[in-house]
């Protein structure tokens, strides 16, 4: 990083198409001045000026520099500001920031891909990363689950996804409210990880979503007999700089930022306690 | 070098006209030094070398309480520092290491910290919780200064600790005549600095390191219940920089504003939806705590606690931080 670049700095893209995914979840298409290198799982800062910034994962592929897509929940100030703009709004971002996936790891493995709710936007990247080179792994299995329906996002892409030679995809909702409509499984994601058919000894696991749902989804992949280094977490944790500064995020001796914000379960030294 | 006490402070008055000054002075009926902007002897006071660290720890110099990382203030004049005991000598190691060294630099602390002549001095005495030896440092400046000036009977000897150092002192030579550096003047150095360490290891005798426990043990754990979560010591102590950031804006004026900000506050940790990994105050001792004297060695090779005493000397609940090292088994290591 060159030292008179200030980190703080931001790059001022343009909103150029907006999707409504869920009640609570848009996804961004921002077109950058110029290509925005990332890796798949690493995060940029982004926001309005005047309004704020967050971390946030691009969910598009590391292969496509321009656009880029973020997927965001409305749950906080910005990201209720950010909820209401219209294309062609400046969004400000800064980055890429974080360790992302380790692809080379995970070269020759069955890769097996679990989230839910917006963990999905990090593992979407990840899935269209890996499915460019998909003659690289052995295979990638993949388990979206949502608390109902209408929270399941991506929605307009799944059948798509489901064609795709090589990858399995599976759905599930938590629950089904009244009007709406469901054909798949229902129960939490970790319902569909128990039948799943796969070489253990050579399958890594990429996991994000709610830290309940972490938590669990980690532990039924332990008991499928996963070895803790084999299970790749990627961390929520709160930040305010993104680049290792203002402490927030620390997870142990950790910065998620820096260190993170993908991390192997082994990584930890009291993991009980991880989980928000 | 060696010169007398008086000509050197009257040599840093007349800096006055194209430096900031800042000194350590007595204010009222405080025993502890305050750090205050040095307007000369009779505006401003003496500035005290010797005494221990004063009650504001110098990152609020360096790192500013409320600040703008994208449109912060140039420095107009460059900055003298004087009276940095060896605790802040330490502390600013830390920073150093966290804001500077790391990947990415901060701006604000980078400007600040070029712009400073740090002039470290010994510590005389000891107060009430100084304990600078149980983490393994020296009270007299060790390293990390640019110019030490230990005081001894009415003269200073003065030595270099980096190219700054060796500028200024080049500078000074010119314009003070510098005094032959008796041997007593040296061995009566050596005594004053092997006295002040004994009266710091005696003050600190019944929290000697083998006393050390590995877990926190439930009377200690009801002593923290009298926190009232006041922030204090997070502020007040010299190796803590946590922020956090907002932007402002006014009209079409946009400003990116940083705060200090302190873990052993229950908003540091809450996220967007409310859940927050440490709502028990018990949590947010452990995490300072191991902040303190865990993580920071592991994630800089240096103490994130240098024994000021400055967290126990402000706490409205009289917590001590020397009692945790007792009973919290956050503490790995110490340096030196
Ligand atoms: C590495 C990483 C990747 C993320 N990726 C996504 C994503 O792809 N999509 C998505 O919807 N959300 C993601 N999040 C969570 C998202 O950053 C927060 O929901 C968002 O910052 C909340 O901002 P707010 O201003 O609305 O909330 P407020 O509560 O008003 O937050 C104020 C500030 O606190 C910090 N903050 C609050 N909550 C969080 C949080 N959960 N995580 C980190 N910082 C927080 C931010 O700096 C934020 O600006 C990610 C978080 C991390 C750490
Ligand atoms: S923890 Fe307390 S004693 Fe240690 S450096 Fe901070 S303020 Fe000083
Ligand atoms: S200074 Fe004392 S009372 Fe205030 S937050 Fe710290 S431990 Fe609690």
């Amino acid at each position: 990083m060159n030292a008179d670049t200030n980190v703080f700095k931001r790059l001022e893209t343009t909103c150029i198409d907006i999707k409504t995914e869920s009640p609570t979840i848009k996804t961004f298409v921002l077109q950058c001045p110029e290509d925005f290198e990332f890796k798949t799982g690493q995060f940029v800062e982004a926001g309005l000026m005047g309004v704020g910034e967050g971390p946030f994962t691009p969910s598009s592929s590391h292969y496509v520099k321009n656009p880029i897509e973020i997927s965001i929940m409305n749950v906080g100030y910005m990201t209720e500001k950010i909820h209401k703009i219209e294309e062609g709004t400046t969004v400000t971002m800064r980055g890429p920031y974080g360790n992302g996936y380790p692809l080379d790891k995970f070269e020759s493995k069955h890769v097996l891909i679990v989230g839910g709710g917006v963990g999905l936007a990090p593992l979407r990247s990840l899935m269209l990363t890996l499915v460019h080179d998909i003659e690289d792994y052995a295979g990638i299995t993949v388990c979206f689950g949502a608390r109902t329906p209408a929270d399941l996002i991506y929605k307009d892409q799944l059948d798509d996804w489901k064609q795709i030679n090589g990858l399995d995809l599976h759905l599930s909702v938590d629950q089904v409210p009244e009007g709406q409509e469901w054909k798949g499984k229902t129960g939490v994601v970790t319902t569909l990880l128990k039948p799943l058919d796969i070489d253990k000894k050579n399958t890594v696991a990429a996991v994000c979503g709610p830290p309940i749902m972490m938590k669990f989804a980690t532990l039924a992949l332990l008991e499928m007999g996963l070895d803790p280094s084999a299970i790749y977490l990627s961390m929520e944790s709160k930040m305010y700089c993104g680049v290792g500064l203002c402490r927030h995020c620390t997870i142990e001796h950790y910065f998620a930022c820096k260190d993170g914000p993908v991390f192997t379960y082994d990584q930890f030294e009291n993991p009980e306690a991880i989980w928000v | 070098m060696v010169v007398f006490t008086g000509d050197f402070l009257c040599y840093i008055e007349s800096l006055l006209g194209n430096n900031e000054i800042y000194a350590p002075v007595y204010r009222a009926d405080m025993s502890t030094p305050f750090l205050v902007a040095w307007k000369g002897r009779e505006k401003s006071g003496e500035p005290v070398l010797g005494s221990i660290r004063t009650l504001d720890p110098p990152k609020i110099l360096f790192f500013p309480t409320r600040n703008d990382p994208l449109n912060y203030e140039r420095a107009k004049k460059t900055r003298i520092l004087l009276g940095v005991k060896n605790c802040d000598l330490q502390a600013l190691q830390l920073l150093d290491e966290a804001l500077l060294k790391s990947d990415f630099v901060d701006p604000v602390y980078r400007e600040a910290r070029e712009n400073t002549l740090v002039v470290a001095t010994d510590c005389t005495e000891a107060g009430s919780t100084c304990h600078c030896t149980l983490q393994g440092y020296e009270p007299f400046p060790q390293d990390n200064f640019d110019v030490s000036a230990a005081v001894v009977g009415d003269r200073l000897i003065l030595s270099s600790g980096s190219p700054k150092g060796d500028r200024f002192l080049t500078a000074m030579k010119n314009e003070l005549l510098p005094q032959e550096e008796p041997a007593p003047l040296t061995d009566a150095l050596i005594k004053r600095r092997t006295r002040v360490r004994e009266e710091v290891e005696e003050l600190n005798a019944q929290w000697s390191l083998s006393g050390r426990e590995e877990k926190i043990d439930h009377q200690a754990r009801d002593a923290l219940d009298s926190c009232i979560e006041c922030g204090g010591c997070n502020f007040i102590c010299p190796t803590c920089y946590c922020f956090l950031m907002n932007d402002e804006s006014q009209g079409s004026v946009h400003s990116l504003v940083r705060t200090w900000d302190g873990c052993q506050l229950k908003g540091y940790g809450r996220v967007a939806g409310g859940s927050n990994p440490r709502l028990e105050l018990f949590e947010r001792f452990n995490h300072r705590y191991s902040c303190k004297f865990k993580y920071m060695f592991r994630q800089f090779a240096v103490n994130g606690c240098t024994g000021c005493g400055r967290c126990t000397d402000v706490c409205p609940s009289r917590i001590d931080v020397r009692d945790a090292l007792r009973t919290i088994r956050a503490h790995e290591q110490v340096k030196k």
